[in-house]
């Protein structure tokens, strides 16, 4: 954890002196994280690569000013979060332009058309989506992140507190949505 | 470092039961992130536009900054237009009787503690203004303003004449929909505002509302205050905000004559579209002209009248063309289309579509509850048996203990058994159901429990529950209880 942590440091010292191959690599360490945090913050597939990039674009924008107040994975869940959060939005207003537009475009991010995992993902994922967004991000944090209440705390910028109480409802809401899926 | 980590409980995935299995399934499998190389090019070229995209933003708040500018000029230069205007305060009611010019004042009152969606006009010079006197005068269609007692909007289908007594000020409703804005009533005035169509009176308390009469169809949606309903000397009920009532009409006639002390004609019959366009206010007041706001209410009056006719087709498609807008009318024609699909055509597969369109579109709307118990009808019979049991849910936890709380709990049991095979689950809905049912309700529950126990193989409790049945008075499926007995080997009481 110590090395790990050390060699992050390094990773982001090369970076901010702006040495090109440790952005590549700083990338690669963290490329599958981002997307895969992305995906489980209910971000759909044809905005998960956008929204991926982006976050990797903030990183590279603001790496300098990174102090390692916190850990640079908390960091960088932090900057998904809010990243997912915009391509909802974006996602909403692109619903409402097609709505007034009367368009016929299929929705490429509807279930189905995209869907090649397995059930446990897909089940999963069909829950994930229909929790609410105060839930989700603390529930993906802590249950399948693995982070630890504090670190959840700090991407989320909640009190801890709050974490834990969003924590318990969130689970609640998960198992009841995967009840809901199935009955028996 | 982590010692409030140990606050928070046990991880799921590290727990026991289907749902820690599921996510120890999904855990093991990394969702797949494509093309880290490509995503790596990707950012990269973000980064480069980085300038471009920089300059993008600064164009864009110009744009922004620019319209509103244009929007101030405008607010500035139309002070009265129709997003912005103050709505006119309505003259006191003793000074409209005391002879006092009856002119609104139509600025610097305040905005309304609520939106008042149902009433589009603003009063203004060309509205007419009708001093109400024993003797009844029929209103306009389009905007009125009865003096020192309502602002009043008339459908372009509608009719509808008014007058006074010392009692109360009435509008009786012929046809069409009638939105209202009434001040504030108190008892201790004496004087009260009421709407009459067809058998009912529907008594204001303050408030802003809408009574509609289509064919033998009177429906009452409240938007601010309360109104009480009555059929003659029986009260009905009180509407509150947000609420929506509807009563039959025995025979479609015009309105009753009843308490009018000189029943006039009806003076003022529906006007045709040109009459209308030829009320818009001139320059000097504008962008106050009367189809935008009630297109929805209009098309939906010829739509009813094709639904009479017997041409549903036609009244479903003319409906779902009037379902444009965000009014009560859009509302009321999108609910109207689905239930000509659903009743008319057979159609329940578009008669979801448009139910649901309507609960997606009017999340709060009047409707609310009736587009629910809709598609709680229609859902099981598509075969969407999870979807109605949620939407029954919805219901009862909306209106827990409600008129329609054992029918819902009935359909629950049905679902439950016959569409997902859970005959233990279902017992518990029949049993709500024939506890809180009427005679038809508490039948079929008691039936349907019986048959379920002895489907889950409880034939002493089956044996019992039959028997019960049977007890019951004129039971509707006798025969068919008596066999199910027999074969348990129980005796009919």
């Amino acid at each position: 954890m110590k090395a790990m942590a050390t060699t992050t440091e390094a990773l982001v010292a090369r970076c901010i002196a702006g040495e090109r191959q440790a952005w590549r690599e700083l990338h690669q360490r963290y490329y599958a994280t981002v997307y895969g945090f992305l995906r489980r913050l209910g971000v759909r597939p044809p905005d998960t690569e956008d929204a991926c990039q982006e976050v990797f674009v903030q990183v590279f924008r603001y790496l300098a000013t990174f102090q390692h107040r916190a850990d640079l994975r908390t960091w960088l869940y932090k900057l998904s979060i809010s990243q997912a959060a915009r391509a909802r939005r974006r996602a909403a207003v692109r619903q409402a332009l097609r709505w007034l537009l009367r368009q016929q475009i299929a929705d490429d991010g509807a279930p189905g058309a995209a869907w090649s995992e397995s059930d446990a993902q897909r089940r999963v994922h069909a829950a994930l989506d229909r929790m609410k967004e105060i839930h989700r991000g603390v529930f993906v944090l802590f249950e399948l992140e693995g982070l630890s209440g504090e670190e959840v705390a700090a991407a989320t910028g909640l009190p801890h507190s709050t974490v834990r109480r969003r924590l318990h409802h969130a689970r609640r809401e998960f198992e009841a949505l995967l009840a809901q899926e199935d009955p028996s | 470092m982590k010692t409030r980590t140990d606050e928070l409980p046990q991880r799921l995935v590290d727990g026991r039961g289907p749902a820690a299995e599921l996510l120890r399934k999904f855990t093991r499998q990394a969702p797949h992130a494509p093309g880290e190389n490509a995503a790596w090019d990707g950012t990269l070229a973000r980064l480069g536009r980085d300038a471009g995209g920089q300059r993008g933003r600064l164009l864009f708040a110009l744009i922004v900054g620019a319209l509103a500018g244009a929007a101030a000029l405008y607010v500035a230069l139309f002070p009265r237009a129709p997003f912005f205007a103050a709505r006119p305060r309505l003259p006191e009611r003793g000074a409209a009787r005391s002879g006092h010019t009856a002119t609104p004042v139509a600025t610097a009152a305040p905005a309304p503690r609520a939106p008042a969606p149902q009433i589009k006009e603003t009063p203004t010079a060309d509205t007419p203004h009708i001093r109400l006197g024993r003797a009844a005068v029929g209103l306009p269609v389009g905007p009125a303003e009865l003096v020192g007692e309502a602002d009043v909007t008339l459908s372009p289908d509608g009719t509808a004449r008014a007058y006074t007594t010392s009692a109360a000020a009435t509008v009786e409703l012929g046809t069409g929909a009638l939105d209202l804005h009434v001040e504030k009533r108190h008892p201790e005035d004496g004087h009260a505002f009421e709407v009459a169509a067809g058998p009912y009176r529907f008594t204001v308390l303050g408030t802003v509302f809408r009574v509609s009469r289509v064919a033998s169809d009177v429906t009452l949606s409240v938007t601010e205050g309360r109104v009480a309903v009555s059929q003659g000397k029986t009260a009905l009920a009180v509407i509150t905000a947000g609420g929506f009532w509807s009563g039959a009409v025995g025979e479609p006639s015009g309105p009753t004559s009843r308490g009018a002390p000189a029943a006039g004609p009806i003076a003022a019959r529906a006007a045709p579209a040109r009459l209308l366009a030829a009320r818009a206010p001139g320059p000097a007041a504008p962008a106050t002209t009367f189809v935008p706001a009630t297109t929805s209410l209009a098309a939906g009056g010829e739509c009813a009248a094709r639904a009479a006719a017997g041409d549903a087709p036609a009244a479903a498609d003319c409906f779902r063309d009037a379902a444009t807008g965000v009014d009560l009318g859009a509302e009321v024609a999108l609910y109207e289309a689905a239930r000509l699909y659903r009743d008319a055509l057979g159609q329940p597969e578009r008669a979801v579509a448009a139910l649901q369109e309507a609960r997606r579109r009017f999340p709060g709307g009047a409707l609310a509850t009736e587009v629910s118990l809709s598609l709680a009808e229609l859902l099981p019979k598509l075969g969407r048996y999870r979807e109605a049991l949620d939407e029954t849910q919805a219901v009862l936890d909306r209106h827990p203990g409600g008129p329609r709380a054992a029918e819902l709990h009935l359909l629950r049991g049905d679902v439950l058994r016959a569409g997902l095979a859970r005959c233990a689950a279902a017992q518990q809905e029949y049993a709500a159901a024939a506890a809180a049912g009427d005679a038809r309700v508490a039948d079929a529950a008691t039936f349907w429990r019986a048959a379920c126990l002895e489907l889950d193989g409880r034939r002493p409790e089956a044996r019992a529950a039959f028997a019960l049945y049977l007890a019951r008075p004129q039971p509707r499926r006798g025969a068919e209880a008596r066999r199910h007995l027999q074969a348990l080997g129980g005796a009919e009481p």
